[in-house]
């Protein structure tokens, strides 16, 4: 019986030794060796001081030692923590330091950004980076790890409510925070999700997400908890409509699962009708919005595959599900993002936390198996990130806050009407506005930042930018996106930044945000 | 002012924000590079500088990795 995320991999080998489990590029991984593999990883990990609760960083690019990375981790008993391979060396340190790390797990390309943080963490070891550089840190290459001992590591026994993974994503005081799921939450994520798609293991999972982003966790635990295989999809593929679609019908994956961008982007520049697309059997999505009309065309095109619209914010995995039969007739009405899953409980309540009625709108609180534990070493974000029900006494149960504003339509499906806060969604990735305008603000030369959403053609969000300047200051707004780029992820980037010399404000004197994006649509549009 | 050098100063200045310039053969879709809202704004770019348009199935990483390889493409095409 597996009750942990560690046992994934050793059950699999145990039902299909044969089977592969990871594909990337022209590299395979069969369950059998991928069970050896990750035993070895964690009786290096061990060796290297690794105990049960520590934290160990993945900062690498898709390969087929990603999964090594991932299980290996968990066997060892410690939690892993993906970082964005792409993340600015100030991002890289904050997440080092915040939690602790002292081994990570990275690729010799990372060499350079690792050289610029030395010093100034806490880590030690460094799995997977050759360098010649000088750097302060031990390194044990991969060959070193294939030699090491292939028993299972009995030394840290692993509980259910122990730390499995951190992810870490935007938070409004400018430093992100990290969400943390335990082998509980993790794993009753992967068999409500298997069972929902009806994971086995014939499937191939295409893996678009990366593994920082919460999506992943389909493709690296729920996918391999049925034995099927993942095929890891190269950043550069995202890139290039045509690449990602001839991949799909070479590798003829089953299960798709991405944010609505990556099917729009497949959809109107991916030749999808010179493609053989049949082997589809599920298009999941999620992440935000998928403009209806893209998805009525998408639907037309692969006529033989289920489509699902999925929430759920990383706190709590994915959490609602819902089958789409019908696309919507008309294009302002959105897609549900339907009903909870089985043993997961639903609530819609008003500013003061009262359940409301019907059809009315409230902020969505989940209470689910899947939820996080919390947020690392924010108990300032946890007390408030939580709902106590006591409807006996000696008897709480707790729901999670997620934010999102919904009402329930005739068939008792929720329907997703925003946000409760300045958080938006561009391409799937959340971005806390705030974090934005507290980038812009570091700057010296900036008295005044404000960010907002546009809409782009492409039927997302791109984030937008207004500043103000110091007196005498002549910057250019390429000076300050060049200045943002040491500060925040790529995806967190906005896409203009304005100068102006005086905001619009409200009656009460705050900037007037509405007023700057209405001001920057009309100008976008005209 | 040549295809490439074109190529160059737009997506050094208008993708990449940066004050070095990127050279022929760096590959663009690394990390940190050009990401896939980038690489839509190149292909419009392209398509306006050299007044063509690129089908589809041309969208390929082969097509796009440099700025060589899109400037080879390029040709190609004025070949054909």
């Amino acid at each position: 019986m597996v009750y942990l995320l560690s046992q994934i991999i050793d059950n699999a080998a145990q039902k299909f030794p044969e089977r592969q489990a990871f594909r990337f590029q022209g590299d395979r991984a069969i369950y059998a060796d991928l069970s050896v593999w990750t035993n070895q990883l964690a009786n290096v990990l061990i060796e290297q001081g690794v105990k049960r609760g520590d934290r160990v960083g993945i900062f690498m690019n898709k390969c087929l030692e990603m999964p090594i990375a991932v299980h290996g981790i968990m066997k060892a008993g410690a939690a892993y923590v993906p970082i964005d391979p792409a993340a600015p060396a100030e991002r890289l340190k904050f997440i080092i330091n915040d939690c602790n790390i002292s081994v990570l797990i990275s690729d010799t390309a990372k060499a350079g950004v690792l050289g610029t943080i030395a010093g100034q963490t806490g880590l030690t070891c460094l799995i997977g980076t050759v360098t010649d550089a000088g750097l302060p840190y031990s390194t044990i290459s991969w060959d070193e790890i294939r030699s090491a001992p292939a028993h299972h590591p009995l030394q840290h026994p692993i509980m259910e409510d122990d730390l499995a993974y951190i992810m870490y994503t935007s938070g409004s005081t400018g430093q992100p925070k990290g969400i943390m799921h335990t082998h509980r939450s993790g794993l009753s994520y992967a068999k409500l999700s298997a069972q929902t798609y009806g994971l086995h293991e014939g499937d191939r999972l295409g893996n678009h997400s990366p593994l920082h982003f919460d999506m992943s966790t389909l493709e690296f635990l729920s996918g391999p908890s049925q034995g099927a295989c993942t095929v890891l999809i190269p950043e550069e593929y995202a890139k290039l409509p045509a690449s990602l679609s001839k991949l799909i019908e070479e590798e003829r994956l089953t299960v798709w699962y991405s944010v609505p961008f990556a099917l729009c982007q497949l959809l109107l520049r991916g030749a999808l009708e010179s493609k053989s697309l049949d082997s589809l059997r599920w298009v999941l999505f999620g992440g935000e919005p998928f403009p209806p009309k893209y998805l009525r065309a998408l639907m037309e095109v692969l006529p033989q595959a289920r489509f699902s619209n999925v929430y759920g914010p990383a706190e709590v995995n994915q959490c609602t599900f819902y089958h789409i039969t019908e696309p919507p007739d008309n294009d302002l009405e959105s897609v549900p993002i339907g009903k909870v899953w089985p043993n997961c409980e639903g609530l819609v309540v008003d500013n003061d936390d009262q359940p409301v009625s019907g059809a009315n709108q409230g902020e969505l609180l989940i209470r689910t198996p899947t939820m996080m534990r919390g947020y690392w070493n924010r108990d300032d974000l946890n007390a408030k990130a939580f709902f106590i029900r006591e409807p006996f006494s000696n008897y709480s149960e707790i729901f999670y806050r997620t934010g999102d504003l919904v009402r329930q339509n005739g068939d008792g499906d929720y329907v997703y009407l925003g946000r409760k806060d300045r958080q938006i969604k561009t391409r799937g990735y959340r971005v806390e506005l705030d974090e934005i305008e507290a980038a812009l603000s570091r700057h010296q030369e900036v008295e005044e930042a404000a960010a907002f959403p546009l809409p782009d053609a492409e039927g997302t969000a791109m984030v937008a930018a207004a500043v103000i300047l110091k007196n005498g200051s002549s910057i250019e707004s390429s000076e300050l996106i060049h200045f943002l780029k040491s500060l925040l992820p790529a995806y967190a980037l906005p896409g203009i930044i304005k100068i102006y010399r005086i905001f619009p404000r409200t009656s009460s004197g705050k900037i007037d945000r509405l007023k700057l994006r209405e001001f920057e649509t009309d100008k976008s549009t005209n | 002012m040549n295809i490439d050098e074109a190529i160059i100063k737009f997506v050094t200045r208008e993708l990449l924000n940066s004050s070095l310039e990127v050279e022929a053969d760096d590959n663009l879709l690394s990390d940190g590079m050009v990401d896939s809202m980038g690489m839509l704004r190149l292909v419009s770019y392209i398509e306006e500088l050299m007044q063509l348009t690129i089908p589809h199935e041309d969208l390929v990483i082969e097509n796009f990795r440099t700025i060589k390889a899109i400037v080879e493409y390029l040709e190609q095409r004025e070949v054909e």
